[in-house]
């Protein structure tokens, strides 16, 4: 589904480049639910957004499905944004002076597929999410929660093959943090979601299929879940522990 | 909502206020630009401002800088536009909206804005040009005030309206262009800091400017008293006091002249206003120049008036006239004696002296590609003014004595000789119609308010060098005092008439008509300049204008008159200058209130994050007042000194002096600039108000 091959990027600042990305490769399936963790500055996030054709990269390859990233127009870049791909930030990205509803459509309005179907998605997405009770309502008006359940329906609401989460319990309280990851495995069980979601809590990351976890912009180790959500967040603690005090020494 | 047009029409609606604020900005902007360029381009001041003349320079110099604050505000207001626009055209991007798409909505809006902005701003414009000359037509009413509306006008106006439309644009083309989307969703919580600046900088600010400014004004001088030509390049002292101000205004706000407890006190505002830096800098920078420009078209008004009345008040006599002696239809003493009976008023000290025109040898100096005057030595070079010395003495009650072969110059209070004068240098006179010469030499120069220019002679040599002078060259002198001046306006006037329709046609001439230079241009076979320029032509009908009470060779110097129609006579020179600081002052206003309301409008979660930190509500009011006060006082009491220390210093270079006229003016100058400082901190007032109000930190009954 999504393949990430040997990805470099580097960003210079005046005279000085950082090289974030140093070589990343791995691979995600469909139906799958994968999160990245790391320590800041791992280059998860930079990863994130070369995925989601939000900055350029320099070198290697990104596969989405059949499609290889790295040869695309920028009509065509945008077209996989919106086809392709779904999107949950982690301050929502919602627009103000839309309502949630139209918040949800907004992505099918653009790729000018509008149909009668459209709103029918839309008031089935909230459905599923529990939030049909604001899709009248403005962002301003509904909880952080809400608007992040609201973005993870806006992100499924053209079928993308992948939904790119950033850090997005980031901004919520614990209850609304369940609340939001309990919407994506409802995704990934009710609409066969795939979910590739980067992230730096523990708790959140304990609900995924895999854990791969990044340092110094590489891959450093992959964790399956055994099935059991405490005793996989335990072991991603101590993994964690493990990588920073070699880190140390 | 079925399309991205449809919702982002709504998002329009819901953003309006941006919208309402670019729009406002562009019009304004063209608003004042359409009526400045309307009084600029109408016959009046095309006619009354000599072109190449210090005024049209001044003017033109002052609606440049007009133009160019304009422009900078026009460019912050559409830097702001975008920031509200980008994070809902970066999520459309993120989306996958094509850049096409995207663009297609964004110029729809920019082309709308900037078309209403500019049809409401030339429209308005209009009516605002012709509301305000209609003020001074109320108060002056002089012939040359009738209003004149030129299609030229317009050009400006047209020609900033398509600059905005191209900055837009272009800012726009950036805008969508930009391959990082993250970049462009973010753009609205970007802040443009400045780099910390050194605490040298405040003070090396000010002394560049002082060097700028000094340069400007004196380096032409020093060279043109070497005999260099003063270049243009000169000019580029003032980049140099540009630079200056911009290092004095980066250091205020970044560091400020309070030392470390103000530092302290003072971090949040200035923490704030360091991160919006750059835009907040560029924005006082504008200020400040426009309150300069503003102030300079202020001062005019006072130092005119004051020094013209200084200077009609410091006359020898009430009454003074000539005419050429050939003249019959002239009142002579009796028939002015009758109409001062008439309007009661008895005439005193009255005199008639003979005087005559002469010619004298000068130099003709033209600029050389080597940058030095390329002087020309003419015998018979122009027409000047002669009183022999007792005639001299006689109507000033002074005792100058003209050594033979000498001559003295008379000149007004102050007089600054400029370095192309060769007033001093005179070698010889010429009687034009014997060709007789009279070897001469300078003696010295003494000073009249009355007789500026005159020449005076040795009473022998006067006699000598005038005999066989045709009339058309000699003149009569009259003066005379009256019994209550303070009430003699009337008799004047009907004087003053009577003098007008005794003259004849051949006295219809200005004061620059020179008969010696239309004698050497007939022997050389070409016309002279003065009998085909239209500027130089004057007529009778002319008489109650104020062209012709200021360049009429013979005009009558009555005190109670001059005193009286100073205001008329130089009322398009009065329009003008107040009307362009009306301008600068609105755009001025404009700008310091559209930068403070972007403090409320870019702030409001830092106050909020503040509030919830602790910060109790007034030390919040405290802290947006400190940025609304320095965007409102530091440009405006940086560009007062200036222009103020700018002022005096040309004032002085003129003379090497201040004359008692010009003192006098500052006094006046100080009280209008204590009015204005009172007019714009009302405005800074009602902006405070505004601002807090925005931010829900408004004072109620926290002292203040």
């Amino acid at each position: 589904m999504l393949h990430v091959q040997d990805l470099h990027k580097t960003y210079k600042v005046g005279k000085l480049s950082y090289e974030v990305l140093k070589g990343v490769s791995f691979q995600v399936d469909k139906g799958e639910f994968v999160a990245v963790m790391g320590p800041s500055g791992s280059g998860k996030t930079t990863m994130l957004n070369c995925i989601s054709c939000y900055i350029p990269f320099d070198a290697g390859d990104i596969t989405l499905g059949d499609v290889n990233l790295a040869n695309l127009s920028e009509n065509e870049l945008a077209e996989v944004r919106n086809r392709k791909l779904g999107f949950v930030f982690q301050d929502f990205m919602l627009l103000d002076g839309l309502s949630m509803k139209e918040n949800i459509m907004l992505p099918r309005i653009i790729s000018g597929k509008v149909s009668r179907g459209m709103e029918e998605s839309a008031d089935q997405l909230c459905e599923i999410f529990g939030i049909s009770h604001i899709r009248g309502k403005y962002p301003a008006e509904v909880s952080g929660g809400e608007r992040q359940r609201t973005a993870v329906a806006r992100a499924l609401i053209n079928n993308p093959l992948v939904i790119l989460a950033d850090e997005p319990t980031g901004n919520l309280d614990s209850k609304s943090s369940r609340a939001v990851i309990d919407t994506f495995r409802r995704a990934k069980q009710n609409l066969d979601a795939t979910i590739f979601m980067v992230t730096h809590d523990s708790f959140a990351a304990s609900f995924c299929d895999r854990v791969i976890i990044m340092k110094d912009g590489v891959v450093h180790s992959t964790l399956q879940n055994p099935g059991d959500p405490g005793a996989f967040q335990s072991s991603l603690l101590a993994a964690i522990k493990e990588m920073s005090e070699e880190g140390a020494a | 909502m079925t399309s991205v047009t449809a919702l982002y029409a709504k998002l329009r609606k819901k953003g309006f206020k941006n919208y309402v604020l670019i729009t406002v900005c562009i019009f304004i902007s063209i608003l004042l630009i359409t009526a400045f360029s309307i009084v600029m381009q109408s016959n009046t001041v095309q006619t009354v401002l000599p072109e190449g003349g210090d005024s049209r320079k001044q003017v033109t110099m002052i609606f440049s800088l007009a133009i160019a604050g304009c422009a900078m505000f026009t460019a912050y207001a559409s830097t702001l536009f975008f920031r509200s626009k980008s994070r809902e055209l970066g999520i459309f991007m993120a989306l996958g909206t094509k850049k096409s798409t995207v663009a297609r909505l964004l110029f729809g809006d920019l082309g709308l804005v900037t078309l209403v902005a500019a049809a409401a701003g030339i429209v308005l414009g209009t009516p605002m040009a012709i509301g305000i000359w209609q003020v001074f037509r109320l108060i002056v009413a002089s012939s040359e005030m009738a209003f004149s509306l030129n299609a030229a006008a317009y050009l400006w106006p047209l020609g900033f309206a398509l600059f905005t439309g191209l900055l837009l644009l272009v800012m726009g083309l950036r805008f969508v262009r930009r391959s990082n989307i993250l970049d462009v969703v973010n753009e609205q919580r970007k802040s443009d800091p400045v780099k910390d600046v050194k605490g040298w900088y405040g003070i090396v600010g000010i002394a560049m400017m002082v060097l700028g400014a000094g340069g400007a004004v004196v380096l032409p001088r020093v060279m043109a008293s070497h005999g260099y030509t003063p270049q243009a390049w000169t000019n580029l002292f003032y980049l140099l006091a540009a630079a200056g101000l911009y290092m004095l205004l980066l250091f205020v706000v970044v560091r400020g002249f309070g030392g470390k407890k103000s530092h302290y006190k003072n971090i949040i505002t200035r923490s704030m206003m360091k991160f919006q830096g750059r835009q907040t800098v560029l924005n006082m920078c504008v200020i400040a120049v426009l309150v300069m420009a503003a102030y300079y078209a202020m001062f005019y008004t006072p130092m005119t008036l004051s020094s013209s009345n200084t200077a009609f008040a410091s006359r020898h006599t009430d009454f003074a006239f000539h005419y050429r002696a050939g003249e019959t239809g002239i009142p002579g003493r009796d028939s002015i004696e009758a109409i001062a009976r008439e309007e009661g008023q008895a005439v005193s000290d009255y005199l008639e002296v003979d005087m005559a025109n002469l010619a004298t040898d000068g130099i003709d100096r033209e600029w050389t590609d080597d940058g030095r005057f390329g002087d020309t030595y003419i015998e018979f070079y122009q027409e000047e003014s002669f009183f022999s010395e007792s005639a001299y003495n006689q109507l000033t009650g002074g005792n100058v004595d003209v050594q033979p072969g000498h001559y003295v110059f008379v000149s007004r209070e102050g007089y600054s000789h400029n370095p192309y004068d060769y007033i001093k240098d005179m070698k010889r006179f010429t009687n034009p119609t014997t060709m007789e010469c009279l070897p001469v030499a300078f003696q010295a120069e003494v000073s009249n308010n009355l007789l500026h220019r005159f020449i005076l002679l040795d009473d022998t040599d006067y006699t000598q060098i005038t005999q066989g002078l045709d009339s058309g060259w000699k003149e009569k002198w009259v003066q005379f005092d009256v019994s209550d001046p303070e009430n003699s306006y009337t008799f004047a006037a009907r004087l003053k008439d009577a003098i007008i329709d005794g003259s004849s046609e051949n006295a219809a001439i200005i004061n620059n008509y020179d008969r010696v230079e239309k004698m050497n241009a007939e022997a050389a076979g070409e016309a002279y300049e003065g009998d085909v320029v239209p500027e130089m032509q004057i007529s009778y009908d002319m008489r109650d204008s104020g062209v012709f009470n200021t360049d009429w060779r013979y005009i009558p110097k009555f005190r109670i008159m001059d005193s009286q129609n100073l205001v008329f006579n130089i009322a398009v020179y009065l329009m003008l200058f107040i009307f362009m600081c009306i301008i600068c002052f609105a755009a001025v206003i404009v700008i310091a209130y559209a930068r403070c309301l972007t403090i409320a409008l870019q702030n409001q979660q830092v106050y909020s994050d503040l509030y919830r930190l602790g910060a109790k509500r007034d030390y919040l009011y405290r802290s947006v007042r400190g940025q609304v006060a320095r965007v409102f006082a530091v440009p405006t009491l940086v560009g007062t000194l200036i222009i103020s220390a700018y002022y005096a210093l040309l004032m002085y270079s003129n003379s090497g002096s201040f004359s008692p006229g010009e003192i006098q003016a500052f006094g006046v100058i100080a009280l209008l600039i204590a009015g204005t400082s009172l007019l714009l901190w009302v405005v800074y007032r009602i902006t405070l108000r505004k601002t807090t109000r925005m931010l829900g930190v408004d004072l109620k009954g926290v002292s203040t």
